[in-house]
């Protein structure tokens, strides 16, 4: 029984001290998840304004207060500067906190090679697209920091090229089937004006392939071929391997023309080598070639 | 490169009768055949080391040319050019072949297949087999030649009309179905590499490294076979010349 009690109290004692080892750092890093309003911004005043509400704060931590020049500020822009409390958790949907600077139209930023860079982003098109409740940081981990650091891309194409890793770190199989397209391999071979994943799919309004049209395929397809027409558009496999049942004329094709090789070829060398056998019995034989007069 | 086009003709021709009174020669090929020779063998040559790394790029080597000759655009350049250099042989050719209708009032079937060439291979088989003691007598080109010749018709209409497929691919779906590019795609490149096997395995060997030939067979560059060889290997031909002559004697 004694023995029962002591092992209890152990347990408990050992909670408590993981409890006071983890919690402080935990505090640390994460700042409790903010809650938003039903328009997207965040609810700082919940726990830090004036007439805070003390259920919404996690026990066992003190809010710290704003300081008394934070009066002038309007609740919706607290982000704006506090961003890290916000974009360092990435299971917070950050849109809202990115979406207030770049949600706003014709923001425009200067490369280092003096192109510009146009950082307004669609917002309504982004949440109704395929990522659209993933948080902007999942694909821009570097401009969790606001301001953000300087671009390391050294121009506009440089800038997306970079960007088109992004992509390829969650869909493998697009990946290496778009490695071994036309525009994959001139990318590889160092063609900067080959198409990246967002040159075909954009960057922010990606749908689904069910979703979306040819001729919005095509707009994609005419940035670069100029004329581009929906029928262009419907030559492109996207990342599938033709079979049956997908662009059955090229499967019939591949498979005609390995065939095709394979006996041509086949026949070529076959002829090749029965004659050099003949020619060498002859010699051996010591026999001349004869002809049938 | 495939045995140019074959124009039988039934007499040597006039212009050429001052080399070929050396009776040791026989005119094979006349200059125009000779230059469309040339002209294939150099857009070939070219065609298939810009393309072949472009079909596999993930080889080093393929890298290195690519990297040698430029990058990739000037090796598309480059690539482009020499196709349009083969069209244009085949126009001369096409030309040629028209031309040689018109003048001489008969149509060049020379190189064509005939019933007779299925004869000659299938005894040509046997005689490779051992089942036949004498190869068939062959006329001035055998059906092997004629085959080389064939494929090249072949191989253009299938990698020419690909290419061009490639090369236009935003007009040629305005009128035809988009699927059509990824089939020249393939039909592209499976058809190059054939086309190249077949170069170098089979038209190689019967040019450069066959007995009767090595290491040259010079008679598409210059135009002139030896009679003596000619007897041999086009027996019927050289028969059919001889005929001609005493004829017009
Ligand atoms: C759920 C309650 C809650 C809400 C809502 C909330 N905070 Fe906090 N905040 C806290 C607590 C608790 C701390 C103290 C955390 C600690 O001790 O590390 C804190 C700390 C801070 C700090 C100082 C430490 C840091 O991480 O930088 C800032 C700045 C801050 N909050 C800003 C904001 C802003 C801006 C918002 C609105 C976007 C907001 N908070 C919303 C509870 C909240
Ligand atoms: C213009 C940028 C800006 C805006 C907008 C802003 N803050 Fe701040 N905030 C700061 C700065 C800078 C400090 C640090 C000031 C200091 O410590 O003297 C700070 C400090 C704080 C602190 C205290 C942090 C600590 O560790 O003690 C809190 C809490 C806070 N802000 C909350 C808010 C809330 C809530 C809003 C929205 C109403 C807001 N801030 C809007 C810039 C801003
Ligand atoms: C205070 C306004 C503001 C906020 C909030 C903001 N950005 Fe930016 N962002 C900018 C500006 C301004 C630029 C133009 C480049 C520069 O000056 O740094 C930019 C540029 C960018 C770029 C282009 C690349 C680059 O680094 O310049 C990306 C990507 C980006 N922001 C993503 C984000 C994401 C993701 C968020 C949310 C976590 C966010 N931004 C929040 C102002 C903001
Ligand atoms: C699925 C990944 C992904 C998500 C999610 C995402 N972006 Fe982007 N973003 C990209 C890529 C890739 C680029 C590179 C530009 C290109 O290739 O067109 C980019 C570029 C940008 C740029 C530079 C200007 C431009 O359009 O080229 C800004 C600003 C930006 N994103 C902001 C945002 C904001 C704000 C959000 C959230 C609302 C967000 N991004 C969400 C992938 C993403
Ligand atoms: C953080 C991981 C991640 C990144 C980065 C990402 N995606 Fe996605 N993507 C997903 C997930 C998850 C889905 C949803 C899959 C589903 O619905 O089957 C998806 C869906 C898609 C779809 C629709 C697939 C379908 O079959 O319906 C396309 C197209 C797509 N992504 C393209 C892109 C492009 C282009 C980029 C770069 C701009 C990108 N993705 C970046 C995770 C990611
Ligand atoms: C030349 C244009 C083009 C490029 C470049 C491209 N895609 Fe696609 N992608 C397509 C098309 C077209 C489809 C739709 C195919 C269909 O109709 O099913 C597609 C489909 C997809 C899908 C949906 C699922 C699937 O496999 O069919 C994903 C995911 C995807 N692409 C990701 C990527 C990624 C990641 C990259 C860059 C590595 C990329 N794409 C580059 C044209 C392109
Ligand atoms: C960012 C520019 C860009 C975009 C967008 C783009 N491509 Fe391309 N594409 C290229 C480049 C560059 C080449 C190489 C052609 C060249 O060198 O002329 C190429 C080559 C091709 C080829 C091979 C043709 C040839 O000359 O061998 C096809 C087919 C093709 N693209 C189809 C598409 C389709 C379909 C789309 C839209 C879904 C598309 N491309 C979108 C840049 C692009």
């Amino acid at each position: 029984m004694v023995r029962r009690l002591l092992f209890l109290a152990g347990i408990v004692a050992a909670a408590l001290l993981a409890a006071t080892l983890l919690g402080p750092s935990l505090r640390g890093v994460a700042h409790p998840l903010v809650p938003q309003g039903p328009d997207g911004t965040y609810q700082c005043s919940t726990c830090h304004g004036p007439g805070a509400d003390p259920s919404a704060i996690p026990a066992g931590t003190t809010v710290p207060l704003p300081p008394p020049d934070h009066a002038a500020y309007k609740p919706d822009s607290c982000v704006t500067c506090h961003a890290t409390v916000v974009a360092q958790d990435p299971t917070t949907p950050s849109y809202a906190l990115c979406a207030t600077c770049h949600g706003q139209k014709d923001k425009l930023t200067k490369l280092p090679d003096g192109e510009t860079l146009q950082v307004s982003v669609d917002v309504a098109a982004f949440r109704s697209s395929v990522h659209g409740d993933f948080s902007c940081t999942e694909c821009h981990p570097k401009q969790r920091t606001i301001p953000h650091a300087p671009l390391t891309a050294a121009d506009l194409r440089a800038f997306k090229q970079e960007m088109g890793n992004v992509c390829q770190s969650c869909h493998a199989e697009a990946t290496a089937s778009y490695a071994e397209s036309f525009h994959g391999m001139a990318a590889r071979l160092g063609v900067s004006r080959a198409a990246t994943c967002t040159d075909c799919h954009t960057a922010h309004a990606v749908k689904a392939p069910a979703q979306w049209t040819l001729a919005e395929r095509a707009t994609q397809c005419a940035t670069c071929h100029t004329g581009a027409t929906a029928s262009f558009a419907s030559g492109w496999m996207g990342h599938r391997e033709p079979s049956l049942g997908w662009f059955p004329m090229v499967f019939f094709a591949s498979k005609f023309f390995v065939a095709l090789t394979a006996l041509t070829l086949g026949v070529g060398i076959v002829h090749v080598e029965l004659d050099v056998l003949r020619w060498s019995s002859n010699k051996i034989r010591g026999r001349k070639e004869e002809v049938d007069q | 490169m495939p045995a140019p086009p074959g124009v039988a003709f039934p007499r040597p021709a006039p212009a050429a009768s001052a080399r070929t009174a050396r009776a040791e020669y026989v005119e094979r090929f006349d200059v125009h055949q000779r230059i469309q020779h040339i002209l294939m063998l150099a857009s070939f040559t070219v065609l298939a080391l810009t393309g072949l790394p472009q079909k596999f790029d993930q080889l080093g080597l393929s890298q290195w040319a690519i990297a040698v000759l430029g990058g990739l655009e000037t090796v598309r350049l480059i690539h482009h050019s020499a196709a349009w250099v083969m069209l244009f042989d085949c126009a001369y050719h096409a030309a040629y072949l028209i031309a040689s209708v018109a003048v001489k009032r008969r149509l060049p079937l020379g190189a064509f297949a005939t019933p007779r060439d299925f004869v000659d291979a299938w005894r040509t088989l046997l005689y490779f087999l051992g089942l036949s003691r004498k190869k068939p007598a062959y006329d001035m080109f055998t059906y092997l030649e004629k085959f080389d010749y064939f494929a090249v018709f072949w191989g253009i209409a299938i990698i020419g009309g690909s290419g061009l497929v490639l090369l236009f691919p935003v007009a040629v779906t305005a009128i035809l179905p988009g699927y059509l590019v990824p089939v020249s795609f393939v039909a592209h490149s499976d058809e190059a590499v054939l086309a190249v096997g077949w170069i170098l395995v089979v038209h190689m060997f019967y040019a450069h490294l066959a007995p009767r030939v090595f290491p040259f067979n010079t008679s598409i560059f210059t135009g002139l076979a030896r009679r003596d060889d000619a007897r041999r290997e086009h027996p019927r031909w050289i028969a059919r010349l001889a005929k001609d002559a005493s004829k017009d004697g």
